[in-house]
């Protein structure tokens, strides 16, 4: 399990600080500590190079979420497909128990659950965020839905560089296939709903006829609506299931609208491939390795012992009050050897 | 009598009820007793909180539906426990008895429960009676009757009750009809005083006599059983629980056992670490929600103050760790111990077949205690014998005859001339015939005085065969003894009495002309005849002491030595012996001293002492005949058991009505007390004297201790204390000093104890030995309150009634099958027990602690790692019949094994499977292996993205990998700590994971479609079809439980306990062909013994002193015959 751990490529960049550390006019180097990799060809020399850049994307509406950072990475040797794209958040707490459990199931479903539904359903609602400051119903309620991780990453690996070829992914089968039946197109008027609050760069100007969000082919919401067990998570942002990787150098724009440095959060790109346990997961091996040193060091300690010092199975001598009786035997037989032999010695004397 | 008349008094029917509960009663007393148990108090408590909104990080229903699951299966368990209770009423309740019907002028036969205040009842022989009666008349003469109050105060002799001669007539239903028509009785109050009673008979016959006032002289009890008498006539006048009986019976005590109580401490305990976990985790959250503020922004919290967060944090913890409690676990212990009383009660080796009586358990919450017993109370009468004496030996003229000779018993001469060893009884018989001997003189004379010299009653049966009625049981067994060897004892006049000489069908008929009694003083009793041949001769029995000093010094006694042999030998074997000696009297000596004689017996002070000294005058100059050895026949296996049981470790404590002689004797017999022991008397009229006494003793012991130091000495001291000093010794001052001394004895004896006494003696070590267990065992009546003060009561469902039976906690038919009950049941008991509870906290802390380690990761806010209907069915279906299995089928030695080496119940004693120790390493164990688990859960699931379809896991998928691999975890623990394999372990072990296995994908696919667990959908194919998932159950489960394999094999390798090296001499089926070292020792302890006691013999009296045998014996004419209703006619 380790060796097919082992065999995975991959490699991960935090980008969180690119709109600070990265220039606006060229490409420069990613801090070391800011990427990690694992490729096969890789060596002390031989390192892949990630650089990146702010650029601007002129068609949001917003000013503070037109960032993009462009980011340029270099694949050392080529990557057999399936290929799959996460993004990583650190230090987000998607598991607890405020977050986890504010959320309408209804919604989901593509009810359009009332008010007091969505509000008042023991175990799993909407609270705080059910309502917006004039009592109107949030679709997606929820503290899960209002934080919906919302970078937007270019579904293809453009070459640059001298890389001739691209590399495109996909965001279909991102999500799970039972939420397929899970994720329903809501039944809710335009009207009744607002968007949660933090969705208000999206669509600034609430609902409207043609832009109530259909989240039932909404990859990217159905992963989100998943919350994590732990604080750090992968989440699935794009895939190719066929293509290989090839060696080069591509760049891949990211869209910067989540706002992880206000969390002390960190986000990052990870490209990885896959092995029949799953992701890279180091730990699995080295756990049955380590149990199995256990249990081969406790063997030969206790081999050893029994070598030294062998005891008969089940001996009715060692019985306690066996014991206990020939110490006792044995005690008075001392002490009558004890008394003769003094009165032998006296009598010789 | 008109019942119209009394109906107004409200008199209570006869209907007696023992039942804990009623239908009205039941469910708040139920509902006060769970409650009263610290677990379910919480778990309500628990589920309150759980009510309260925005606080559970659970269902909101999970804690309250288990507790309503658990509650009920308590109810139907208390309810079945106490239908059993009704249903033994019903059965005594429905018992039948004669009623006086005034319609039809005759008895008829009802039920118990019909029985009114004022009816006319008639018992018939051997009958117990229905209420408490006032004696009317009886069949025999002047309304004499003999009772039987075994029941009430354990005195198994016979108690005469005396109808008033006014009443006495009564004997037909005409009679009583007619003159009790418009009578009154006027009674006292109901009250619980056995021995007092007043009361007066109004308007008897129509008002033409008197009142004539009643005493305790005509109170029959309920309770007690009438005996040696045909039938009586009584009226009813206390019914049902207005008995003095059932006014003594103390309420069934609620006993809880040492287990529960360390359980009960220990969850208050685990208690204080939830709250500790909680409040860290609290702290956790408060800290993270306002120092991190910023960094959770996306949680919206502005608006809650630092105050509200706390409390309401705190609640949310408590809910989410509760179940460090395990909620099933008392439900669970109280089945597992019905479960092991049923089979307890299915045990046939403990099936009396004679009496059908299984062991019956009554109190199913006691049985692991049966395992820690450290002390044995127990009677005497009953349960150690069987009341029954038999005519073992004869010693006649230096040579002893026996029914039929031991291995090792035939004659031999030893020094000294003396013959040891034994002849038959047919040679007894040739002995006779040789007339010419002077053997054959000596056999005629002893057994002649056997059949004559005594105060019993013959009674002749339908069967024409002559049965004995006698106050003492010994003395029947002598006369019987003499009929068996042809000295047939016949009739009995008032002066003459007769006996047929069986093997030459010759009658010969000796006046009775005085009779000395017995009593304590005296040990002796005689009989002067006038015998056939005109020879007055004065017949003597006694015991050994006071017959050697009298005999004659004039004449040669030939014998004394022989006989003085054959005494120690029978004393040695447990036999109750009496010496036997006659003595010619001449007319001139009889005629004075029966002057004297009457002078004492007619004075009017000081009577008794006069006539002890007149007696004294004439019962001098015996000529020794012989002696007799009488068997009280032990119960089976009583000898055996006691050996054992001491084997065991057990303190046995015999506690008895016998005097110290008898005590002594039969404490011999049964193998308490063995001849190379020390005994330590104590036998003080004052209380000075006592104490003195004890102190004495006590010092003795200390300084011979202190050169002795294996301890071989303890086990060879024996205490003997006689009533009276027990007496002073339970006074709280010098109670510290008996029990140092007791304590140190391998076995006490106390003698001459009144029932309230056994009762003190059992509560007085329970208060100052505390951390012992005991256990006290009996089956009259008298024991009750013992059995009552015991941490465990024991009955045996014997001869003297059910009484002891139905208030202890088991009932057994023998003495015997306490060996299996204790060693075997016990043993498994115990240890089934301790593993099942143990395990159960264990498992609990195994899941339900991974949550406490995940608060630090989800910043304290007490997510739940699993989803809640999960979580609940974790106690209620996958990792519930571990604890059964463990609790009920184990056996971590087999009973062979179990019985080979008693020494095993120390473990019991020792409390080496459950204690405090033992219960926080468990504790620590689970702790231990959920952090494990979260680590290596946490590691493996670091990304969350484990799905081989580049897919990644939510919270929910990776909180049922860590379930699954803790249920896995338990369950293998589960698997490492059975001995004994049998299908239900495999359906409990790997069975219940597999059934998880099987479950989860069935509920994680249905449960979502109905609204419930919602969180599980989808998770199904985030799971299973992972490598990672099985292969991080299976690794990590491996892991937990490394340690506790490492440990266990080097335990059991390395230092092993003794149980261990008996499992492997189980498992290998090894010989022990160790010798019987017991025996070659008990030869050199015998040796070595420097101070031997004076030989200790009982001898055969135990009639109550200070009734009037004389009269008895003047009563009867047995050549009378009974009228038309069994009465005997006094004109003739």
């Amino acid at each position: 399990m380790w060796y097919a751990s082992d065999q995975i490529e991959d490699f991960s960049i935090d980008y969180s600080q690119c709109e600070n550390l990265a220039s606006s006019d060229f490409f420069s180097e990613i801090p070391s500590n800011f990427t990690t990799y694992h490729f096969k060809s890789a060596t002390l020399t031989n390192v892949p190079k990630f650089s990146w850049k702010l650029a601007n994307d002129n068609s949001q509406e917003f000013e503070d979420e037109r960032k993009v950072c462009v980011v340029q990475f270099e694949v050392l040797n080529n990557m057999k497909g399936p290929i799959y794209f996460f993004y990583r958040l650190h230090n987000f707490y998607a598991n607890h128990r405020r977050f986890v459990k504010s959320f309408s199931e209804d919604q989901l479903n593509g009810k359009a659950a009332s008010l007091n539904d969505i509000k008042n359903t023991v175990g799993q609602n909407c609270q705080p965020l059910s309502t917006d400051s004039q009592g109107r119903k949030i679709y997606p309620c929820g503290l899960i839905a209002n934080s919906l991780f919302n970078d937007t990453y270019s579904s293809t690996f453009q070459g640059v560089n001298g890389t001739s070829h691209d590399y495109s992914l996909t965001n279909k089968g991102i999500a799970w296939a039972t939420d397929k039946d899970r994720f329903k197109k809501t039944k809710y008027n335009h009207t009744e709903v607002v968007p949660p609050p933090n969705w208000f760069k999206m669509f600034p100007n609430g609902y409207n006829e043609t832009n109530l969000p259909d989240i039932s082919t909404w990859y990217e919401f159905q992963n989100w609506m998943h919350p994590s067990g732990l604080p750090t998570f992968n989440k699935l942002a794009l895939r190719n299931d066929n293509d290989e990787l090839q060696a080069g150098i591509y760049e891949i724009n990211i869209g910067l609208h989540f706002p992880v440095l206000p969390y002390n959060g960190q986000k990052f790109i990870y490209v990885s491939q896959r092995s029949v346990i799953g992701g890279k997961n180091n730990f699995l091996g080295i756990s049955w390795m380590v149990g199995g040193g256990v249990c081969f060091i406790l063997g030969l300690a206790l081999l050893v012992i029994n070598f030294i010092k062998p005891r008969k199975t089940g001996d009715v001598n060692l019985l306690s009050w066996n014991q206990e009786r020939m110490q006792r035997d044995e005690q008075s037989a001392a002490l009558a050897d004890g008394t003769t032999s003094g009165f032998e010695k006296r009598n010789s004397t | 009598m008109d019942h119209g008349l009394n109906a107004p008094y409200g008199y209570y029917g006869n209907y007696i009820s023992t039942t804990k509960y009623n239908f009205a009663t039941f469910l708040p007393k139920f509902l006060f007793e769970q409650f009263s148990k610290y677990a379910n108090l919480f778990f309500l408590f628990t589920s309150i909180i759980q009510q309260v909104p925005h606080v559970s990080p659970t269902n909101r229903f999970t804690t309250i539906g288990t507790l309503i699951v658990v509650l009920l299966v308590s109810a139907i368990k208390e309810i079945m426990e106490d239908i059993k209770r009704a249903n033994a009423d019903k059965q005594l309740n429905n018992t039948k008895v004669q009623v006086l019907d005034a319609e039809s002028g005759s008895f008829v036969w009802k039920k118990w429960i019909k029985v009114q205040v004022g009816d006319v009842v008639k018992v018939n022989n051997e009958e117990p009676f229905p209420a408490d009666l006032l004696l009317l008349s009886s069949s025999e003469p002047e309304g004499l009757c003999y009772i039987e109050t075994a029941n009430l105060d354990g005195e198994t002799n016979l108690k005469i009750k005396q109808a008033k001669t006014e009443t006495a007539y009564l004997v037909n239903p005409r009679d009583l009809l007619s003159d009790l028509h418009d009578a009154e009785i006027v009674s006292e109050q109901p009250n619980s005083s056995l021995y007092t009673y007043e009361g007066n008979l109004r308007n008897f016959r129509n008002g033409s006599v008197r009142d004539i006032p009643f005493t305790p002289e005509q109170l029959l009890l309920r309770g007690a059983t009438l005996r040696n008498t045909q039938w009586i006539h009584g009226v009813v006048i206390f019914t049902g629980h207005e008995t003095k009986l059932m006014r003594n019976a103390t309420a069934t005590p609620i006993k809880r056992t040492d287990v529960e109580r360390i359980i009960n401490l220990q969850i208050i305990a685990l208690f204080c670490v939830l709250i500790t976990l909680s409040l860290i985790s609290t702290i956790g959250n408060v800290i993270k929600t306002r120092v991190d503020n910023s960094s959770l922004g996306y949680l919206y919290m502005e608006g809650t103050s630092t105050a509200k967060l706390f409390f309401q944090d705190i609640l949310t913890f408590w809910i989410l760790y509760s179940n460090l409690v395990p909620i099933s676990l008392f439900v669970t212990v109280e089945l597992i111990k019905y479960y092991q009383a049923f089979m307890i009660g299915s045990d046939l080796d403990m099936y009396y077949e004679e009496t059908d009586t299984p062991t019956g358990v009554r109190t199913s919450s006691l049985v692991e205690e049966l395992g820690q017993i450290n002390y044995i109370f127990s009677d005497k009468t009953g349960t150690l014998t069987r009341n029954v004496m038999e005519f073992k030996a004869v010693s006649i003229g230096g040579k002893c005859y026996i029914e039929e000779i031991p291995e090792d018993g035939y004659p031999q001469i030893v020094e000294g001339g003396i013959e040891i060893g034994f002849h038959t009884f047919n040679e007894l018989h040739q002995d006779l015939k040789n007339t010419n001997t002077q053997q054959s003189a000596i056999i005629n004379e002893f057994l002649t005085l056997l059949s004559t010299c005594h105060t019993v009653i013959p009674e002749i049966t339908e069967s024409d065969k002559i049965k004995y009625q006698a106050a003492s049981p010994d003395e029947g067994a002598l006369v019987q003894g003499a009929a068996d060897l042809g000295y047939k004892f016949i009739i009995r006049k008032p002066r003459y009495v007769t006996i047929e000489n069986t093997l030459t069908t010759m009658q010969s008929e000796y006046e009775l002309l005085n009779i000395c009694e017995f009593n304590s003083t005296r040990k002796r009793m005689s009989a002067i005849f006038r015998c056939p041949d005109g020879v007055i001769r004065l017949f003597c029995k006694g015991a050994d002491t006071v017959i050697l000093e009298r005999l004659s010094e004039d004449e040669p006694q030939p014998f004394v030595n022989s006989t003085i042999r054959h005494l120690e030998d029978f004393a040695a074997e447990g036999l109750r012996t009496l010496c036997i000696a006659s003595r010619i009297i001449s007319e001139e000596e009889y005629e004075s001293w029966s002057a004297t004689y009457y002078e004492a017996s007619t004075s009017l002070d000081d009577r008794s002492d006069k006539l002890d000294a007149a007696a004294e005058l004439i019962e001098t100059n015996l000529f020794l005949l012989g002696a007799t050895a009488i068997e009280d026949k032990l119960q089976d296996g009583v000898p055996e058991t006691i050996h054992t049981l001491q084997n065991a470790g057990i303190k046995i404590w015999v506690l008895t009505g016998d005097r110290q002689e008898t005590a002594i004797n039969i404490g011999m017999s049964c193998k308490l007390l063995s001849e190379d022991m020390n005994l330590l008397i104590i036998n003080e009229e004052t209380k000075d004297g006592t104490r003195m006494n004890l102190q004495e003793k006590l010092t003795a012991i200390q300084d011979h201790q202190f050169d002795n130091e294996d301890g071989s000495f303890e086990s060879t001291l024996a205490l003997i204390i006689d009533g009276h000093s027990l007496g002073f010794a339970l006074e709280s001052d010098l109670e510290d000093l008996f029990i140092e001394l007791g304590s140190r004895c391998k076995a006490v004896v106390c003698c001459r104890v009144s029932p309230l006494q056994k009762a003190l003696v059992v509560k007085m070590v329970k208060r100052k030995k505390k951390k012992s267990l005991l256990l006290a065992i009996g089956d009259g009546a008298n024991d009750v309150s013992m059995i009552q003060a015991a941490h465990v009561g024991v009955g045996i469902s014997g001869m003297e009634g059910m009484q002891a039976a139905r208030s202890a906690d088991i009932s057994i038919g023998q003495f015997k099958y306490l060996k299996k009950l204790l060693l075997v049941h016990g043993t498994w008991s115990y240890q089934r027990i301790s593993n099942a509870i143990l395990y159960s906290f264990y498992k609990n802390i195994t899941l339900y602690m991974t949550q406490f380690w995940f608060v630090f990761t989800n910043a304290f806010s007490g997510q739940s790692i699993m989803e809640s209907w999960s979580l609940t069915f974790y106690n209620v279906f996958f990792t519930v019949l571990p604890p059964f299995v463990l609790g009920v089928f184990d056996q971590f030695v087999n009973a062979r094994l179990l019985d080979k080496y008693p020494q095993l119940y120390q473990l019991g004693q020792q409390r080496k499977f459950f204690n405090v120790a033992v219960f926080w390493s468990w504790i620590t164990n689970g702790f231990y292996h959920s952090a494990v688990i979260f680590l290596c859960s946490f590691l493996i699931y670091r990304y969350m993205n484990v799905l081989s379809t580049g897919l990644t896991a939510d919270n929910w998928s990776w909180g049922t990998a860590v379930y699954t691999t803790c249920t896995l975890t338990a369950l293998g623990k589960a698997a490492l700590i059975v001995s004994l394999w049998t299908k239900f372990t495999l359906i409990a072990i790997p069975g219940s994971f597999i059934f998880w296995l099987l479950w989860f994908p069935i509920y994680s696919t249905v449960a979502p479609m109905t609204k419930v667990s919602q969180e599980l959908r989808g998770v199904l194919r985030a799971t299973y079809p992972s490598i990672t998932f099985w292969s991080m159950i299976f690794g990590v489960a491996v892991l937990c439980l490394l340690r506790d394999f490492a440990w266990k094999f080097y335990k059991r390798r390395y230092s092993p306990e003794t149980y261990h090296y008996v499992q492997e001499i189980q498992k290998y089926d090894i010989q022990d062909q160790r010798p019987r070292m017991e025996e070659f020792q008990r030869a050199i302890r015998k040796v070595r013994q420097v101070q031997r006691i004076k030989k200790q013999r009982g001898f055969a009296f135990s009639q109550v002193e200070g009734q009037d045998q004389e009269k008895i014996v003047r009563l009867y004419d047995t050549t009378k015959k009974r009228g038309v209703f069994g009465e005997l006619s006094e004109s003739t």
